[in-house]
C-alpha cells in the first residue's frame, strides 16, 4: 500500500515536472526564435554625433568630484601648511594669494616692452600685457568695435577720445555700440574676470542713490548721433533706469512717446523697475500705466517683466495689497505661458515674508512647485539645502557674505531645533572647511551643549574654539565654564575627566597669560572663577585650582564681582578633607568679604573639622572677633 | 532730489486732505461755503498745471500755503488751548457738544492734525524696527487716542479722491503729450482700464492672511448735538440733497479742470461724497464702520515709505551687519527673534497662480505674435555686457582642479578637449590636406619635362610638401620664384642645354 501510494505521488510530481519543463523547453524556444527574428529585421541605428563643447569633458569630470567636507577648500590646497580655519585667516589668504596674481600682472602690464617673445602658437592673448592706447597709437573704428566687444570699457573710451582729436570719422554704428556699452558700465571698468576672490569677499553693497554720471559720455555720444532711433533711447534709458538717475530717464520716456519712438521690453522692465523713485510716484502708478502702455503698444511681455514688476511690489512691501496684487501678476504671467525663475520666487518672499509681518506659508510652497513633497521649520530648512546643492544651484549662493549668513541661519535653525547629537553630526560635516562658525552661533552651540550636559563634545568645541580665534571672547569662554562646572565625574569617564580639567587648566593660563596691551580681552568676574573653581575641584585638580583660589584672593581688584558660594563650598569641602586649612581659612576670609553670610557657619565649621595653626586662629579671630571661635 | 519730492507729495496730500476733511466738518460747513472752501480746489488745479510745467519751483509753491495754512491752525490752537481749560481737551469730542460744538470743533482739527504728524513718525519708527509699537507709551497723546481712529479714516478718505485725481491727471497728460490721435477708442478703453486696476487698488478688500492690527478703537463716537439737528435733516432729505448745490458745482468744476473724462471724474466724486455724507449723517454708526468702508484705501498714508522700503534686502543685510560676529550682545539679541519668539501660525496655503489676473495683458494676441515674429535684439552690445556680468555674478572660487581647468579653456589658455593638433589653425581649416601634398600640378605649363629642372623642381615640390609650417600660399610663392628665376635666367639656361630647345 505504502509503496504504491509512493509510487503514485513519485507519478504525478514527474508528471508534474514534466509539464513545468515542456512549459520552460517552449518558452525557451519561443524566446529564441523572437531574438533571432529580431536580430535579422531590425536595423542597427548609428546615433547622431551630438556635438559637445569643448568644456564639456571637463564638465562631466568636475560633476563627479563632491565638495569634500573632511579638507579644505580647493583655493587652500597649495599651502597644506598655511591652510586656514578661522574666517578672518580664511579671507586674508584668499586675498594675499589674489594680491600676488595682481603684482604679477601688474610688473607684466607695466614693463610691456620686456614681454616680446612669443612662443605659443596659436597666440594666447591672456598671457601677454595689455596693449595701452595713448596719443600716439593708432587707432581706427575697427580697433573702437573690438573694444567694445571685449568689453573694456576705459580703453574704448581712451580710443573714442583719440579718434575724436585725430578727426577719424565714426559710423552711427559704432557710436550705438559704444552707447550701449558705457551706459551699461556707467564709463566705468567692471571688476576683470580673474579676480575670483575680489569679487567673491566684496560685500554686495546696493547702492540705492543716483551713480548716473550726468553728462557723461553716454549723454554726449547720444547728442552725436546723427539718427537718435529707438536703439539710443532705450540704450539712455536702460543705463539711467539702472543707475538710478530716474527722472531724467522717465523724460526720455515721454520723449519717446511724443515722438513715436518704439521702445523694447527690456526698457520697459527698467523703468518698471525703478518707477518708484519717481518723485511723484504713488504706489504702483507708473508701474501699472508702464504695462498698460506696453500692453497698447503691442509690446511682449518677459520674464524681465514679471520680476521688475515684483521688484517694483517688494519696494512697497509693507503696503497691505502688495500681497495680493503679486499673487494676481503671478496669476496673469503664468496665463500667458511666463513661468516665474527663481528671481521671481526671491521677490515673492521679499513681499509676503516680511520682519515685521505675519508668517507666511509662501516659501513651502514655492518649494512645492520647485521640486515638485510634504513636511517642519527644520525640515525647511533641509529642503533649502537640498536645492541648494541640486546641480550647479551653488553658483547662485551669491559671494562669501551672503554664504556665511546662509549658514549662520542654517546653524541657528539645525541648533536650536535639533538634539544636540543630531546637530554634532552636522556640524563635524560642516565644520571647519566648509563654514566656519561665528562667535554668535559658537555662543547657541556652547549654551546647548550646557543645557543638554553633553560634556563629551566640549573639548572639540574647545579645540576649535582655540583655531577660529574665539578664545578671547568672554561670552564665549563663560559659556565654556559655565558648561564645565555641570560636570559630575564618574568612574568610566576618565579620560574625558582630564580632558576637561585640561581645559578649564587652558582657559585660566589663557586667560592669565594675555597680552595687556589687548583690545579685546577676557576679565574675570566672579562667576567665572567660580565655575572654575568648581570645575577643577569636581576634576580632581585641587591643586590647580587652590592656586587659582589664592590667585583671586590677591587680585581680587582683576575679578568682577564675587566667587559664588556654592563653588567656595565645594572647594572648602575638600581643603577640609585634604587638611589644607590654610585655603581653607583664606576661602572662609573671602567668603565674608564677600559679603555671604555662610561665612560665619563656614568657620565654625573649620573650627571644628580641623586643628588651625594660631597664625590661622589669629587671622580667622582678627576677621570674626574672638566669641565666634571661641563658642562651641 | 527724493527729499523735495517727498515734501511735494506730502503737501499735495495735505492739500487734498483739506478738501477731504471738510465733509467731515459736517454738513454746516457746505451750508455756508465759505470762499476759502474753494480754495483747495484751486490750489489742485494750480499744483497740477504746475507740475507739467515744471519740475523745480512747485515744491516752494505749493508747500508755502500748506504750511502757513498749518502754521495759522496751530496758532488757533494753542490760542484755543489757553482758553479753554485743560479738562475740556480729551473730553471735547464725546461729552461736551451741547456746550461748545464748534470750538471743540476746530480744536479736533487741529488735533487731528498733530496728532497726524505723531502718528506717522510713530509709524514709520516703529516699521524701521528702532521704536516698539505699544499704545501705553503714548504719554501725552493719550488724550487724542479717541481721535486715532477717525484721523485715520479722515486720513483714508482721502484716497479715491487723490486716485481719480491722479488718474484724469495722467489722462490729461497723455493728451497733451500725444497729439496724434490715433484709434481714439482703444486708447480710451486702454486708460479706462488703467483707471479701473487704480480704483480697484483703492477699494479692494484687505487680505484675509494678514492679522488686523487691533489699535485702541474709540467707542461709538457720539455725534455732537449742535450739528445733530442738521444731519437730522440731511437724512430726512433724499440723498441727492445732501450734497449741496455749490458743491455739485465745485465737482464738476473740479472734474472739468481735470480734463479727461469729466463725467466719469465727476461721478465718482460725487458718489464719494454722497457715500460719505450718508455715512457722517447716520449717528448711531459708530467710527469702526465707517473706517470699515474705506479700509484698503490707506495707501497715501506715509509718503516717505517707498524711499525708506527700497533697500528692503540691503536693510536686512544691515541687520545682520550689525549683529556682525564681533558685536556678541546684539548678535545674541537676534536668535531669539528668530527662533524663540512664539509663532503666529498662519500657515494658510498660499495658492501661486490661483488667483484672479490683473488683465493688462491679452494672452491670446500675445501667442500668436510669438509665432509670427522670432525676437532680434535691439542694443546686441548691451545683451552681451548683460551676459557677461550674469556669467561673473554666478562664478566663485573653483571647487576643484577640472573647474579651474574648465576657467582656463574659457581664458583660452589650455589646450581644448578632444584634444586636437590642429587648434587654433583657423585658416587651414578651409584648406585640403591634397592641396599642401601636390605641388606638381603648378609646375605644370612652365617646367620643362624633363631634365636638370625638372628634376630640380621634383625635389623642391617634395620637400615643400613635407613642410608643416608653411601655408600652401607660401609654397605656392616658393614656386612662383623659381618659376620666375628660371624665365630670368633662360639665356644661360638654354646656352648650357639646361632646357632642351623644343625642335
Amino acid at each position: 500500500m505504502s509503496v504504491n501510494l509512493s509510487s503514485r505521488t513519485s507519478i504525478r510530481l514527474l508528471h508534474s515536472l514534466m509539464k513545468r519543463s515542456s512549459v520552460y523547453s517552449t518558452g525557451i524556444l519561443h524566446h529564441g526564435l523572437t531574438t533571432s527574428s529580431q536580430l535579422s529585421t531590425d536595423k542597427i541605428i548609428v546615433p547622431n554625433r551630438i556635438p559637445r563643447s569643448s568644456t564639456a569633458i571637463l564638465e562631466a569630470l568636475a560633476s563627479t568630484v563632491s565638495r569634500d567636507t573632511s579638507g579644505p577648500h580647493y583655493k587652500y590646497h597649495d599651502d597644506p601648511y598655511l591652510t586656514p580655519a578661522s574666517n578672518l585667516v580664511k579671507r586674508t589668504f584668499s586675498l594675499s594669494k589674489e594680491a600676488g596674481r595682481k603684482a604679477a600682472r601688474c610688473i607684466r602690464d607695466e614693463n610691456a616692452s620686456l614681454f616680446t617673445h612669443r612662443p605659443d602658437d596659436p597666440f594666447i592673448e591672456d598671457f601677454f600685457p595689455k596693449t595701452s592706447y595713448t596719443e600716439e597709437s593708432n587707432v581706427s573704428e575697427e580697433t573702437l568695435h573690438d573694444l567694445i566687444q571685449k568689453c573694456s570699457v576705459s580703453d574704448a573710451i581712451t580710443v573714442y577720445h583719440i579718434c575724436k582729436s585725430k578727426a577719424v570719422e565714426l559710423s552711427d554704428k559704432v557710436r550705438q555700440e559704444l552707447l550701449e556699452l558705457v551706459s551699461y558700465y556707467n564709463c566705468e571698468d567692471p571688476l576683470d574676470k580673474d579676480w575670483v576672490e575680489e569679487r567673491w569677499y566684496r560685500q554686495g553693497v546696493l547702492t540705492v542713490r543716483k551713480t548716473w554720471k550726468d553728462n557723461g559720455l553716454a549723454e554726449e555720444l547720444f547728442e552725436s548721433l546723427s539718427n537718435r532711433g529707438p536703439a539710443a533711447y532705450s540704450a539712455l534709458i536702460r543705463g539711467m533706469a539702472q543707475y538710478l538717475q530716474v527722472d531724467r530717464a522717465w523724460q526720455l520716456y515721454q520723449e519717446c512717446r511724443e515722438k513715436d519712438i518704439p521702445l523694447d521690453a527690456h526698457t520697459y522692465n527698467s523703468l518698471i523697475r525703478v518707477a518708484s523713485y519717481l518723485r511723484d510716484a504713488f504706489e504702483l502708478r507708473w508701474q501699472l500705466e508702464l504695462l498698460t502702455t506696453m500692453a497698447e503698444s503691442g509690446i511682449d511681455p518677459n520674464l524681465g517683466t514679471l520680476n521688475s514688476t515684483l521688484e517694483a511690489l517688494g519696494q512697497v512691501a509693507s503696503w497691505r495689497q502688495a500681497r495680493q496684487i503679486s499673487l494676481q501678476v503671478l496669476a496673469e504671467f503664468n496665463s500667458l505661458g511666463i513661468q516665474p525663475s527663481l528671481a521671481s520666487y526671491y521677490y515673492l518672499l521679499t513681499i509676503h515674508c516680511r520682519e515685521r509681518g505675519p508668517i507666511s506659508h509662501i516659501l513651502i510652497d514655492i518649494l512645492d512647485h520647485i521640486e515638485g513633497k510634504e513636511f517642519s521649520s527644520l525640515d525647511v530648512a533641509r529642503r533649502v539645502d537640498d536645492l541648494l546643492h541640486t546641480g550647479s544651484n551653488y553658483d547662485l549662493i551669491g559671494d562669501s557674505y551672503k554664504e556665511s549668513i546662509y549658514y549662520r541661519h542654517y546653524f541657528g535653525l539645525a541648533c536650536s531645533s535639533l538634539t544636540i547629537d543630531d546637530f554634532m553630526l552636522l556640524y563635524q560635516e560642516l565644520v571647519p572647511h566648509i563654514y566656519t562658525p561665528e562667535p554668535g552661533v559658537m555662543g547657541e552651540v556652547l549654551r546647548s551643549v550646557g543645557v543638554q550636559e553633553a560634556f563629551e563634545y566640549l573639548p572639540q568645541l574647545w579645540s576649535d574654539m582655540i583655531v577660529f580665534d574665539h578664545t578671547n571672547q568672554e561670552r564665549l569662554v563663560t559659556l565654556v565654564l559655565s558648561a564645565l562646572s555641570k560636570y559630575r565625574p564618574s568612574q568610566e569617564q576618565e579620560q574625558l575627566t582630564r580632558q576637561l580639567a585640561d581645559i578649564a587648566w587652558d582657559i585660566w593660563t589663557r586667560v592669565q597669560g594675555q597680552d595687556e596691551t589687548r583690545r579685546q580681552k577676557v576679565s574675570w568676574t566672579g562667576q567665572m572663577i567660580g565655575d572654575l573653581i568648581t570645575t577643577l575641584v569636581y576634576c580632581g585638580e585641587y591643586g590647580k585650582a587652590s592656586e587659582v583660589m589664592k590667585e583671586a584672593n590677591t587680585n581680587a581688584h582683576n575679578v568682577l564681582g564675587a566667587i559664588p558660594i556654592t563653588s567656595l563650598h565645594t572647594l572648602n569641602e575638600v581643603a577640609v578633607d585634604k587638611k589644607d586649612a590654610d585655603i581653607a581659612v583664606s576661602i572662609v576670609i573671602y567668603a565674608l568679604d564677600a559679603g555671604h553670610q555662610e561665612a560665619g557657619e563656614m568657620a565654625k565649621q573649620l573650627q571644628s573639622k580641623l586643628t588651625l595653626s594660631t597664625q590661622n586662629r589669629a587671622k580667622l579671630s582678627s576677621v570674626f572677633g574672638s566669641e565666634l571661635l571661641s563658642s562651641p | 532730489m527724493m527729499a523735495a519730492a517727498l515734501r511735494l507729495s506730502a503737501a499735495l496730500r495735505l492739500v487734498l486732505n483739506g478738501y477731504a476733511v471738510r465733509p467731515q466738518h459736517h454738513a454746516r460747513a457746505f451750508c455756508k461755503a465759505p470762499p476759502d472752501d474753494a480754495k483747495p480746489v484751486e490750489e489742485v488745479k494750480e499744483s497740477l498745471t504746475k507740475k507739467q510745467q515744471e519740475n523745480g519751483d512747485k515744491v516752494i509753491i505749493l508747500q508755502r500755503p500748506e504750511d502757513s495754512l498749518i502754521d495759522e491752525k496751530l496758532q488757533q490752537n494753542t490760542k484755543k488751548c489757553e482758553e479753554t481749560p485743560m479738562k475740556d481737551r480729551p473730553q471735547a469730542f464725546e461729552n461736551d457738544k451741547e456746550e461748545k460744538p464748534e470750538q471743540s470743533y476746530d480744536k479736533k482739527i487741529i488735533f487731528q492734525v498733530n496728532h497726524d504728524h505723531h502718528t506717522n513718525e510713530r509709524q514709520e519708527a516703529s516699521q524701521m524696527g528702532e521704536l516698539p509699537v505699544t499704545e501705553g507709551k503714548h504719554d501725552i497723546n493719550t488724550d487724542f487716542s479717541c481721535n486715532e481712529k477717525q484721523v485715520r479714516s479722515e486720513d483714508e478718505l482721502t484716497m479715491p479722491q487723490d486716485v481719480t485725481v491722479s488718474a484724469s491727471k495722467e489722462e490729461q497728460v497723455v493728451k497733451e503729450h500725444s497729439p496724434v490721435e490715433k484709434s481714439d477708442d482703444r486708447r480710451a478703453t486702454a486708460q479706462k482700464k488703467l483707471h479701473d486696476l487704480l480704483t480697484s487698488l483703492a477699494s479692494a478688500d484687505p487680505i484675509p492672511v494678514e492679522p488686523m492690527v487691533r489699535l485702541s478703537r474709540p467707542k461709538a463716537r457720539q455725534k455732537k448735538t449742535g450739528t445733530f439737528k442738521e444731519q437730522k435733516k440731511a437724512t430726512e432729505q433724499p440723498t441727492e440733497s445732501v450734497i449741496e448745490p455749490e458743491l455739485v458745482l465745485a465737482t464738476k468744476e473740479v472734474a472739468e479742470s481735470l480734463g479727461g473724462d469729466v463725467e466719469t471724474t465727476e461721478s465718482e466724486l460725487l458718489s464719494t461724497l454722497r457715500l460719505h455724507s450718508t455715512s457722517t449723517s447716520c449717528d448711531d454708526k459708530p467710527a469702526i464702520q465707517l473706517s470699515d468702508l474705506f479700509v484698503g484705501m490707506k495707501v497715501e498714508r506715509n509718503p516717505r515709505k517707498p524711499v525708506k522700503d527700497l533697500p528692503r534686502h540691503k536693510r536686512y543685510d544691515q541687520d545682520t551687519q550689525q549683529s556682525s560676529p564681533r558685536s556678541g550682545v546684539e548678535y545674541q539679541k537676534m536668535w531669539p527673534r528668530a527662533t524663540g519668539r512664539p509663532v503666529p501660525r498662519t500657515l494658510a496655503r498660499v495658492e501661486l497662480f490661483g488667483t484672479e489676473h490683473l488683465d493688462i495683458f491679452n494672452a491670446k494676441s500675445l501667442e500668436c505674435k510669438k509665432e509670427a515674429v522670432p525676437t532680434s535684439t535691439l542694443l546686441p552690445v548691451w545683451e552681451v555686457a548683460h551676459k557677461w556680468e550674469l556669467q561673473q555674478s554666478v562664478s566663485h572660487p573653483n571647487d576643484n582642479a577640472f573647474t579651474e581647468m574648465i576657467q582656463w579653456t574659457k581664458q583660452g589658455k589650455l589646450w581644448t578637449f578632444p584634444i586636437n593638433n590642429e587648434v587654433g589653425l583657423e585658416e587651414e581649416k578651409s584648406v585640403g590636406f591634397h592641396e599642401h601634398i601636390f605641388l606638381e600640378q603648378h609646375l605644370e605649363g612652365w617646367c620643362p619635362r624633363r631634365g636638370p629642372i625638372r628634376h630640380f623642381m621634383e625635389l623642391v615640390c617634395t620637400g615643400l610638401s613635407k613642410n608643416p609650417h608653411l601655408t600652401v600660399e607660401r609654397k605656392q610663392a616658393h614656386i612662383q620664384w623659381y618659376k620666375n628665376y628660371f624665365a630670368e635666367k633662360e639665356e644661360i639656361l638654354k646656352e648650357i642645354g639646361a632646357i632642351e630647345t623644343s625642335q
